[in-house]
């Protein structure tokens, strides 16, 4: 197995989810790397993503699992010979285990920009904290899928529930603005934390 | 104002406006800059072969380059001009304005409102006559550039056949030219160009064509389609495209001469390519795609000579896991071989016709038996959906013909009842499109029906085809009607395209776009009369598009028209030459 990293940015934050999942797959048919197939009656190339990241954000943490003996580091040289602009091999682990790459990733760290500086704790520590959720219509209240938020110079990082239970940071943000103002807002997930809040390196290391 | 990141946001599937995909062609700005533009979306842009060749064709000219643009989609589109950004090329971002040329591709006659709104989200003038050195020369060219008249007052210039040659010609020209003027006077000794500035039809008082002054066209030929430029890589859409898949294009031409159709008489004559030319594109095609499809396109591919040792040659040369389509196959002509591999979804056969009376009006020579034959084997193969498709309205039609599609259907269903494999019931679709008559071919002066008898057929179709496993679809009339109308238009009709489009007419081929009574207004303002457009032509007129030869000759047109009137087939180019004008050229005699 191989999992790699990949950005989706300069663009490619723009190509939706299933779209993503069709050129990572023709992506590694140009490498002409062996990948293993379903045995099906309709042979499907194996391929597990993580969870959808909304249209228009840019990311610099996509998950990807290849089913394939080839070396990953080679892998990674090919994958990048071979992408469409904007989806980049960052990373490539060889793995002897399929990762639940969904499952077990538990939240996401994203970097925003221009929004103006506030007091984290005003939210942090408020009884709840609603955001408007588009796809319902309704204000909901996400307090317990927000992990962390702090400020490092200008930019606000905010660590937020990622996987089987995800707070979509756009809807935070758009909060944020009518609160506290900012311009232009630009998000790019930056990492993600798997269970008991361990980084990827920290998570893959039983299995490489 | 946004910015196009923030515009992006907020349209649907914006993944269509960013460039950037896998297998776009590297390009920078060069001595003559081109863009091929697609009057569509980018979905249906991405699946055309032909702009992809024209594409290839620019690009390898020294000091030029070719760039891609297609139709926003109306979110976008509006988006552009309330924000004040002109609409932009796909590979460098550039506006539209700063092209030296830009070639709309004319694939079918409802896009013609969709390159107004595209020259006007570029903010550049729809008429050629107000656009100075300063805008870019606007080239048509595809397979509705046979009849340009009803767009002639939008085009500079138009290439009129096979685009191999003459786009290359074209750009070398424009290489060498200083002034629009000298371009386009030179650029009509090319042969297929047409320049609708200095070749004009004449009229009488009456309104009725007498002649043309200025030069005549004659089409462009490419006859060795296996030394001419094709490309071997493909450019890998970010959004799905219609047809997603690695495309080669077995031959161009089709040998049947059916006698409704444009393209089997425009695109003669045929030309296969050879077995090894093809093997080779597709697998440099797959291996720099990553697409596990290839479709192996012509207008007809079951006749293509050598379809046996082809696609034993694909199998032992593309990689694993690669699957063939067969577009376009025929019923008299379905091997089991075709789709031994393939995923049994459907399999589309077109009788065209109800009653063996009717195929030999059109010309399409497959006989009951043929049909019966045909569909025993798609069975036995396992297939148990069948699309059918049927025209209405064609030349010497009655009623028994309408009702004999029922009887093609109850054959078919007869063949699977006896099919000891069968597993499910067998699902038949039967699609029946209303005709309309086009330029070059023998039915170009028979009439298009009117309301009261489409509602009359239509009505019938629904009654004889409310059967069990049938499902019955059709084509709206007010859709083919515009269709019909702009097929066979002359330059009368520039200024009611010109008007629709200012009322709201834009996406014309989209039933959530099309609106009929903005095009009746637009009519009614330019005084256009539809149904003289609609009428039985007389044989003795003048054509619009008379001015412009594209081998067959009108004499054996007409000679057709009048077999097909007396329930003659003619057969196809494989039982023998049929003398269509094309002799001397047409690699079969």
């Amino acid at each position: 197995m191989i999992l790699i990293k990949y950005s989706k940015t300069q663009g490619a934050e723009f190509i939706p989810h299933l779209d993503t999942l069709r050129h990572l797959g023709k992506t590694v048919r140009r490498t002409g790397v062996d990948i293993k197939y379903s045995q099906g009656f309709n042979p499907h190339m194996l391929i597990f993503m993580s969870s959808p990241i909304a249209l228009g954000l840019k990311s610099e943490c996509e998950l990807c699992l290849f089913d394939s003996d080839a070396n990953a580091l080679e892998f990674k040289a090919l994958f990048n010979a071979n992408s469409p602009k904007g989806i980049r091999c960052l990373e490539a682990y060889n793995v002897d285990k399929k990762i639940k790459v969904v499952a077990d990733v538990t939240s996401a760290i994203y970097e925003i920009q221009n929004i103006n500086k506030f007091n984290v704790d005003d939210i942090l520590k408020a009884p709840s904290f609603t955001v408007f959720d588009k796809r319902s219509g309704t204000e909901k209240d996400v307090l317990d899928k927000i992990v962390n938020l702090h400020f490092l110079g200008d930019k606000l990082y905010a660590e937020l529930k990622f996987g089987n239970v995800t707070l979509r940071p756009d809807y935070l943000v758009e909060k944020l603005i009518s609160l506290y103002g900012g311009e232009h807002p630009v998000v790019v997930k930056k990492d993600v934390r798997f269970l008991n809040g361990l980084t990827l390196r920290e998570y893959l290391r039983p299995y490489l | 104002m946004k910015t196009l990141d923030e515009i992006l946001l907020t349209v649907e599937r914006p993944s269509r406006y960013i460039g950037g995909e896998c297998g776009e062609p590297t390009i920078k700005p060069e001595k003559f800059n081109y863009c091929i533009c697609f009057p569509d979306v980018y979905e249906v842009a991405m699946s055309n072969l032909g702009i992809r060749i024209v594409q290839e064709v620019i690009n390898r000219v020294d000091g030029a380059m070719a760039d891609r643009c297609f139709a926003p989609w109306p979110d976008f589109g509006s988006a552009l001009k309330e924000n004040g950004i002109p609409l932009y090329s796909l590979g460098l971002k550039m506006p539209l304005k700063n092209f030296d040329m830009l070639g709309f591709s004319l694939q079918y006659e409802l896009s013609y409102t969709t390159i107004l709104y595209m020259l006007d989200l570029a903010g550049i003038p729809l008429l050629a006559s107000e656009r100075g050195e300063e805008y870019p020369i606007i080239q048509g060219g595809g397979p509705c550039a046979v009849n340009p008249e009803p767009i002639a007052d939008f085009f500079d210039l138009f290439v009129i056949g096979d685009g191999e040659d003459s786009m290359r010609e074209l750009a070398e020209l424009k290489l060498k030219c200083s002034s629009k003027q000298e371009f386009l006077k030179k650029a009509t000794k090319i042969r297929g160009v047409y320049v609708p500035s200095l070749t004009k039809p004449v009229y009488d008082n009456s309104g009725k064509i007498v002649d043309f002054s200025g030069e005549k066209v004659e089409k462009a030929f490419c006859l060795d389609l296996d030394n001419a430029v094709f490309p071997h890589t493909q450019t890998v859409g970010n959004v799905e495209a219609v047809h997603d898949r690695a495309v080669i294009e077995v031959m161009r031409g089709c040998y049947r001469g059916c006698r409704f159709c444009q393209a089997g008489f425009i695109y003669r004559p045929v030309r296969p390519r050879s077995v090894g030319n093809l093997t080779q594109t597709a697998c440099d095609l797959i291996r720099s795609t990553g697409f596990d499809n290839l479709s192996m396109n012509s207008l007809s591919t079951s006749d293509y000579p050598h379809l046996k040792e082809l696609l034993s040659s694909l199998k032992q040369s593309l990689p694993k896991y690669t699957t063939v389509s067969l577009p376009s196959l025929r019923i008299d002509s379905f091997e089991e071989y075709y789709a031994e591999e393939a995923r049994k979804n459907s399999l589309t056969f077109a009788p065209e016709a109800g009653t063996q009376r009717l195929r030999n009006v059109i010309n399409k020579d497959i006989s009951e038996e043929d049909i019966i034959t045909g569909a025993k084997k798609a069975f036995n193969l396992g297939y148990s959906l069948i699309k059918l498709y049927f025209m209405m309205g064609l030349p010497t039609e009655t009623d028994e013909d309408l009702e004999g599609i029922l009887n093609v259907v109850k054959l078919i269903q007869g063949v699977y009842a006896e099919n000891p494999k069968r597993l499910r019931g067998l699902r038949i679709n039967v699609s029946v499109s209303t005709f309309v008559p086009k330029p070059f071919t023998p039915f170009a002066w028979a009439k298009f029906i009117s309301r009261e008898e489409f509602e009359y057929k239509f009505n019938l179709l629904k009654k004889k085809l409310a059967v069990k496993g049938v499902t019955y679809s059709w084509n709206d009339y007010e859709v083919s009607e515009l269709e019909a109308v702009l097929a066979r238009g002359d330059r009368k009709l520039s200024k009611a395209i010109l008007l629709a489009y200012e009322s709201g007419a834009v996406y014309d081929s989209w039933g959530e776009f099309f609106k009929p009574s903005v095009w009746d207004v637009a009519f009614e303002k330019a005084s256009v009369e539809k149904q003289a457009y609609k009428a039985e032509i007389d044989t003795a007129s003048i054509l619009p598009w008379d001015f412009i030869n594209v081998g067959v000759s009108k004499k054996f047109l007409l000679k057709e028209y009048e077999r097909a009137k007396a329930e003659t087939v003619t057969g196809g180019c494989q039982t023998g030459c049929k003398n269509c004008g094309l002799q001397g050229r047409c690699t079969l005699v």
